[in-house]
């Protein structure tokens, strides 16, 4: 046994939880700028992820070394178009599947979607969940991954993942992802969000919007 | 733009390059030219072959190659991936300056003129379904001060070099890459 005891964790906070969920259903856009590493049976790299959510609508660009091997998917979950950077395209209701032809990349967008913000996948009852005692998300079992939330950062009052890691132990698989900054959209609960972020450079407003002429 | 003596011309300024370090600035831009990415950090190169990249910013990664052997460490994720140089990476700017041969065997070399105190050179891939559309590089006095490679998406990788050492004694053990205890070795 342990020589020591680790010091006691806070208990679960599971009425902060609840609470917690709350803001995070709120929140209809986002956009993060991370660093991700992936390991597969038969492949393992690194790259750059930059990803963007206005309520349904993704993208998410991957860049490797050099800014080689870019991989960009937009679209929403019923189609996406994927671009790589030897001009490449693809229209797929599966991103998941091309990506892994492409990449190796297998980590389900759908879901990694709601779990990349601290969040289960809403359409299906997770196998286990456990939370901590800031009331986030601390472990999630769900469609056959583990995803382990190592950080947390505040950003606007919104606690969000500074660090995940995403494994299959069946596929032998694991995603590793560190997030170095998070822009946040229109809280409002409106689904109409118009960001405009100089140092991110302007963002589109949801299709279909019309663009507020500044 | 005319057909002038630019692929020589190139060819000879990267004749005299034997090794180089400096200060580097990484910037990509996303097609509507907006910055997307900026990294930092110092280069060493030495011809043929070697190379070693340690970005600073905004994360901590290594990337080396003896000629052979090429590691890519992330000090965060406590992993460094070792594969075998290949020609993948033959246009990536890495090699551009280090890689051996001709750069005409794989790109029309174009002279672009000066603007400002550089020269301007353009580099298109004779093979269609390569990473890279256009690359350019621009020489100060001495040697390579600038690289842009913009790939089919539109997006442009920059490379600058600052407080460049030409030609320094560089020992062969710079371009070899141990692990610090604990890291992952994946071996690809």
């Amino acid at each position: 046994c342990a020589p020591f005891a680790p010091a006691p964790e806070e208990p679960p906070d599971y009425m902060a939880w609840e609470a917690h969920q709350r803001d995070l259903a709120m929140l209809q856009a986002w956009s993060l700028d991370g660093r991700v590493a992936l390991r597969t049976p038969d492949d393992a790299w690194s790259a750059s992820l930059r990803w963007s959510q206005w309520v349904d609508y993704m993208d998410f660009r991957l860049r490797g070394t050099f800014g080689i091997g870019a991989t960009r998917v937009r679209g929403d979950p019923g189609w996406v178009v994927i671009e790589n950077s030897r001009g490449e395209t693809w229209q797929t209701a599966e991103p998941e599947r091309e990506l892994a032809l492409q990449t190796g990349w297998q980590v389900p967008l759908g879901m990694l979607r709601w779990w990349i913000i601290g969040l289960p996948y809403p359409d299906e009852e997770p196998a286990y969940l456990a939370v901590n005692g800031g009331g986030q998300l601390s472990e999630l079992h769900q469609g056959g991954w583990t995803i382990e939330y190592d950080r947390y950062e505040t950003v606007d009052g919104l606690a969000l993942p500074g660090r995940i890691t995403v494994d299959n132990e069946l596929e032998g698989v694991t995603l590793r992802l560190r997030v170095s900054e998070w822009v946040l959209g229109d809280r409002t609960g409106g689904p109409d969000f118009a960001g405009v972020d100089s140092q991110q450079g302007a963002w589109a407003v949801i299709p279909g919007q019309d663009q507020p002429d500044e | 733009a005319d057909d002038r003596p630019g692929a020589a011309d190139l060819r000879e300024i990267l004749a005299e390059l034997h090794s180089l370090r400096a200060n580097f600035e990484q910037t990509v831009l996303d097609s509507e030219f907006v910055v997307d990415e900026t990294a930092s950090g110092e280069v060493a190169i030495k011809r043929p072959g070697r190379f070693r990249w340690d970005y600073s910013e905004p994360y901590e990664q290594v990337i080396v190659s003896d000629g052979e052997t090429m590691w890519d460490y992330e000090a965060d994720f406590e992993q460094v991936i070792v594969r075998p140089m290949d020609e993948t990476l033959a246009t990536s700017p890495a090699m551009l300056l280090s890689g051996e041969g001709d750069l005409e065997d794989s790109f029309v070399v174009e002279d672009e003129g000066m603007q400002g105190n550089l020269r301007w050179f353009q580099l298109r891939p004779r093979v269609q379904d390569t990473e890279f559309e256009r690359i350019r590089i621009a020489v100060g006095e001495e040697t390579v001060e600038l690289m842009e490679l913009r790939d089919n998406l539109g997006q442009t990788t920059r490379i600058e070099f600052h407080n460049i050492e030409f030609n320094p004694e560089l020992p062969d053990d710079l371009f070899h890459f141990d692990p610090p205890e604990g890291v992952d070795v994946i071996r690809q």
